[in-house]
This record gives structure tokens, sequence and C-alpha cells, in this order.
């Protein structure tokens, strides 16, 4: 992804707001950018705590500065600066963060970053965006100069198939529909997916979702059918027949958040996760519309980005 | 040497600020007294339009917040809402709010990687304009001011000047017993910076100092005592910390009237 990357930062290097910053990192992929950008590239050597201050001095200047390193140099290392000197005053810093997760595998745990966008997100205010195939990162660089708020971007290794028609770069995206499990995926996890489920035979291939920002915001509707009507296989597997077919929780978890959750005074009363006999009736008792629940239903997980946006206000 | 500062336009300075911690029964008296004259050098004498000032050393937010008094950038209204809830005027400057603070600072270590960015700013368009940034002794145990120093060097920040008020007091001991960098000077050449060591309290030398300019990104190492004009807080620790009662406001303000030959009667 890094050569993706360099392509869509060479794609933008005519705006002159546009400075780079490497913590001494980008050997053999951003050469063309450095060309691209001249005196705006910076190798600001291996010191990212001050790499991260100097983006933010570069951003209250009213530059778009993006600093980019291994993920776990990125955000884990000048933590306090990305937290105070980016955070705190919303500048539009970007961090970019090369291999996140476990992306970097056998090079050894010190670069692994299972935790980068969990730790940056609990700071309020920063978007993550996580693109999960080489075509998604320009898309993804874009979004980000679409606003003027402090990002994330982590980049990963695009593994799907080659022949897989990548859909273009959006946060929410259904890339397989089937019609057992719902799965929910982030970031470049995708691809590998895609390789291992895309084969099986409709009534046991999941439907497949890609999430590429973070916070999500409202979960989307088309998503949240597919939570409520898709099933697990059964396992080992049994003859399909509708009357008695085995169901996970999580399809009834969802739809009973729907209905009951944060809904009224109550808070989670009746919880509806849990019992295999629960998930059951779940699953074959009608279910009442939720047109009207959901129009009541606070935005659970939109009250961060609500909080980040009032944040941005201010 | 000149400065059109007077010795009671720094003593008017210096009571307003016992005036302003006093009332608010709070502390940090001792390092605010240190750096007030420095500050009040900076922004009378020596900053331009374009210029930048970050304040590094976040704990004298209470003399930042006086020398815009005298600027007339902040009014007796504002002082006095300073350490009181819902006020901008924090015992450590705010993220926004206030045009004249740029950034919020406190945790030290920050604000010279900050000023690198904006001096890369104004150096990378060509921009006049110099970037001016206090900070304390104690804050060069921090070692993102080193990696600041490097890159200040290595990118020719010959628009960055670093001010450091050596008042030789930090948190819980002397800087020679905590961590021991004499002679700072030297080691901040070896890293490429112009240094050079004045009397902070001398107000035309520090503006002689300031108005010098070279190749490379300047320190100049300012000598200081902490608690500066008040007998009882000089050189000591614990006025880091002390609020001031009542009786010793009086003193306070005694003496730093009678070093500037203020007749006792007149308003600061």
């Amino acid at each position: 992804m890094r050569n993706a990357f360099c392509e869509a930062m060479v794609g933008v290097a005519e705006k002159p707001e546009v400075a780079f910053l490497t913590g001494d990192l980008g050997f053999m992929a951003l050469e063309p950018l450095r060309d691209a950008l001249g005196r705006r590239f910076i190798n600001a050597g291996v010191a990212e705590q001050n790499m991260v201050g100097v983006a933010a001095g570069l951003a209250r200047a009213g530059w778009r500065p993006w600093a980019y390193s291994i993920a776990p140099f990125i955000y884990a290392r000048p933590y306090e600066q990305l937290r105070n000197d980016v955070a705190m005053h919303a500048l539009p810093v970007t961090l970019v963060g090369n291999g996140g997760g476990y992306g970097y595998g056998v090079m050894g745990a010190t670069h692994h970053a299972l935790e980068d966008y969990a730790a940056v997100l609990a700071l309020g205010g920063i978007r993550v965006l996580v693109p999960a195939f080489d075509s998604d990162v320009a898309g993804a660089v874009a979004s980000i100069l679409g606003q003027s708020r402090p990002a994330y971007l982590r980049l990963g290794l695009d593994g799907a198939p080659k022949d897989f028609e990548r859909p273009p770069f959006e946060p929410w995206r259904r890339l397989i529909a089937g019609e057992a499990a719902t799965i929910l995926v982030c970031g470049p996890l995708a691809g590998g997916l895609v390789g291992a489920i895309r084969d099986l035979p409709q009534e046991r291939r999941p439907s497949l979702w890609l999430v590429s920002e973070l916070p999500y915001g409202e979960l989307p509707e088309a998503f949240l059918a597919d939570v409520r009507r898709r099933s697990w296989p059964t396992w080992p597997p049994r003859p399909t027949s509708s009357s008695s077919r085995s169901t996970w929780p999580l399809g009834a978890w969802a739809s009973g958040w729907r209905e009951t959750c944060c809904s009224g005074a109550c808070r989670h009363a009746g919880s509806r996760i849990g019992t295999p006999s629960a998930t059951r009736r779940a699953a074959t008792v009608p279910r009442p519309s939720t047109a009207g629940s959901a129009a009541s239903t606070p935005r659970r997980f939109s009250r961060r980005s609500a909080d980040a946006d009032r944040r941005q206000e201010a | 040497m000149h400065t059109n500062l007077s010795r009671h336009d720094l003593a008017r300075a210096r009571l307003r600020l016992l005036q302003m911690h006093f009332e608010a029964g709070v502390g940090h008296i001792g390092g605010n007294l240190s750096a007030l004259d420095l500050l009040m050098v900076v922004h009378h004498e020596l900053m331009r339009p374009g210029d930048a000032f970050v304040l590094s050393k976040g704990h004298s937010a209470g003399a930042i917040y006086v020398t815009l008094w005298t600027l007339g950038r902040l009014d007796d209204e504002a002082l006095k809402t300073f350490h009181r809830d819902d006020t901008l005027l924090a015992a450590h400057p705010p993220p926004a709010g206030l045009a004249d603070v740029m950034f919020a600072t406190g945790s030290l270590g920050h604000g010279l990687p900050l000023s690198c960015g904006l001096a890369l700013s104004r150096k990378l368009r060509g921009e006049e304009g110099r970037v001016w940034c206090l900070m304390s002794d104690g804050e060069w145990n921090e070692g993102s001011n080193w990696e600041a120093l490097i890159f200040a060097r290595q990118q020719g920040l010959a628009n960055l000047t670093a001010i450091v008020d050596l008042n030789g007091l930090q948190g819980f001991g002397t800087t020679a017993e905590v961590a021991d960098l004499r002679p700072l000077a030297t080691k901040l050449r070896d890293f490429g910076w112009d240094v050079e060591e004045v009397d902070g309290h001398d107000a035309a030398a520090v503006a002689a100092a300031g108005r010098r300019e070279g190749a490379a990104p300047r320190a100049i190492l300012a000598t200081t005592t902490k608690g500066r004009g008040v007998s009882f807080m000089e050189d000591r620790m614990e006025w880091h910390y002390l609020p001031l009662t009542a009786d010793l406001y009086e003193q306070a303000v005694r003496e730093v009237r009678a070093a500037a030959d203020l007749p006792s009667a007149t308003a600061g």
C-alpha cells in the first residue's frame, strides 16, 4: 500500500499547503513524492516527538502536514504530541502509520500496532481512515484533505485476490453478499476474507461488510438488515431447512438493540443478548416493525462523532 | 544597548502579577517572577508584525497574561478571572480563545518542536518573521527538546530564537542536583546553535541579545532568579508552589515598589 500511498500523495502534491514529514522511512517507496514536493518533503530524522510537534506548528501556520512512519512509531512514541499539540487544538495534521495492526508480522513485536486506532480514537476528534485495498488509498487521502481535522491514516497490505473487483472507497461497503452470517471487518483483513469466502455456496457464504473510517457514526441500515437476516451456518453442517435453522446471538443482538437498547428510561432492559433459547425466540418470533423504535432510539454509536463535531466547531 | 522599558514598567508588571496571584490565592509565583522580565522584553521590544511567540514553560502562564495586560491585550476584568472556574486564564495556557496564545502548553518539551514548525513554515514560504520560544531550564530534561535542537539546525531555522529562563530550580530540587546540564551553553553550541548568555533581569541586555541575528538558530541563556524582586521568594523552591498570605503580599508589594522607587501610595 506504500506505493499506492506515494502515488496518491504525488497526486495532491500540487496543493501548495501540503507538506510531508517522514521519520526517516520511505526508502524505495517515497522517492517520487520527495521529487514532487521538493522542499516541502522533510526528513525529520528518527525523532517522532519532534516531528509531530513540528507538524502541529506547520498546521497552526496554515499547512496540511502529513507525518509518516511505521504505525507504532507514529502514534505511540509521540502520543502526547498527538494529544496536546494536535488533537487538543483540532489541527489538521495527518499521521500516517504504515503496517498497522499485525502488518509487519515476523518483523517482530515492536513493529506491531494492534491497538493503534483504539488508542488514537480514545483522544477524540481524530478521524481514522483504514484503506483495505491499494485502490482505496487515493480516496482516503482525498477524504482526509476534504476536511480540516486531525486524522490517522493506517496503511496495510492489500491481500484481496487479484481478480476481485474492488469497490470505490467509502466509509462503509458490502464486499460480498451471502445468506449466512454477517461479518464486519476493518481494514486489509477484508482481502483475505474475500479469498476465503467468495466461492462458498450462497447459503453458507457470509455477507462481508467493510468499515474504512472510524469512528463510524450510525450503523448503515443495510448492514443492520443483513445482521438481522443472516444466520451463522451450523457446524458441523446439518441439513438445511427453515424450521431447524440454527442461529447465532449476533442477529438477535442487533435486532434487540434496535428495539430495546437505550430506548426510554429502561437502559438495556430485558437483555436479548446471549442464551440460545432467547436467540431462537428472537429469530423465529415475528418481529414488530422497527420503524417507530428506530426513530426514537438514541444514536448510541454516533455519540463520539457528534462530540468530535462539537469539538471541531469549538 | 537600549530599551524603552523603564524599571517602572517592569515593576508595575511585577506588582500586577503579584496582585493577580494573591487575589486568586494560587502559587507558581516564583517561576512567573523569573520569566516576567524576559516576557516583557520580548513582547515590548523584540516582537514585530509577523513574529510568533510560544510559551514552552506553560507554568508561567500568569506572566504572559500580565504581559498581555501591559500591552492592552487583556484587561483587568480578564485578569480577575485568573484561576477561577470558567476562565480562559487557567494556570497553564488554553488551546483556544486567546488570540495571543498559540498553543496550550504545560507539559514540558512541547514548545520548541512547535516553534520549529512555525519557523519552518516561514522559511518554506519565504516569509519574514521570527519565532520566539520561552523555555524553562528544567525542561531541558525532556528529550523532545534535544530532537528539536537537531531538527532546527538541520533545517537551518535561523529565524528561531529560544530564550531559556535559567532560574536554577526545578520541580523537586536544583537543576544541578536533579539533572546537571551545566554548561548548557556548550551543549547547545555543540548542536550547532548560536548561543548568548545574558542576565535575564537586565532588560537592555536581553533586548540587545534578542536583536542580534545570525545564520543558525539562536539560544539566549538568561540567568534569572526564581521569585525575583521579593526577598523571601528569591531562590526558594517552595515558591514554585506556595500562594501568598495577606501579610506576605503586603511585604512583597512594599519591596517591589521600593526597589523601583515607586511611591507607596500610587496604584501600580
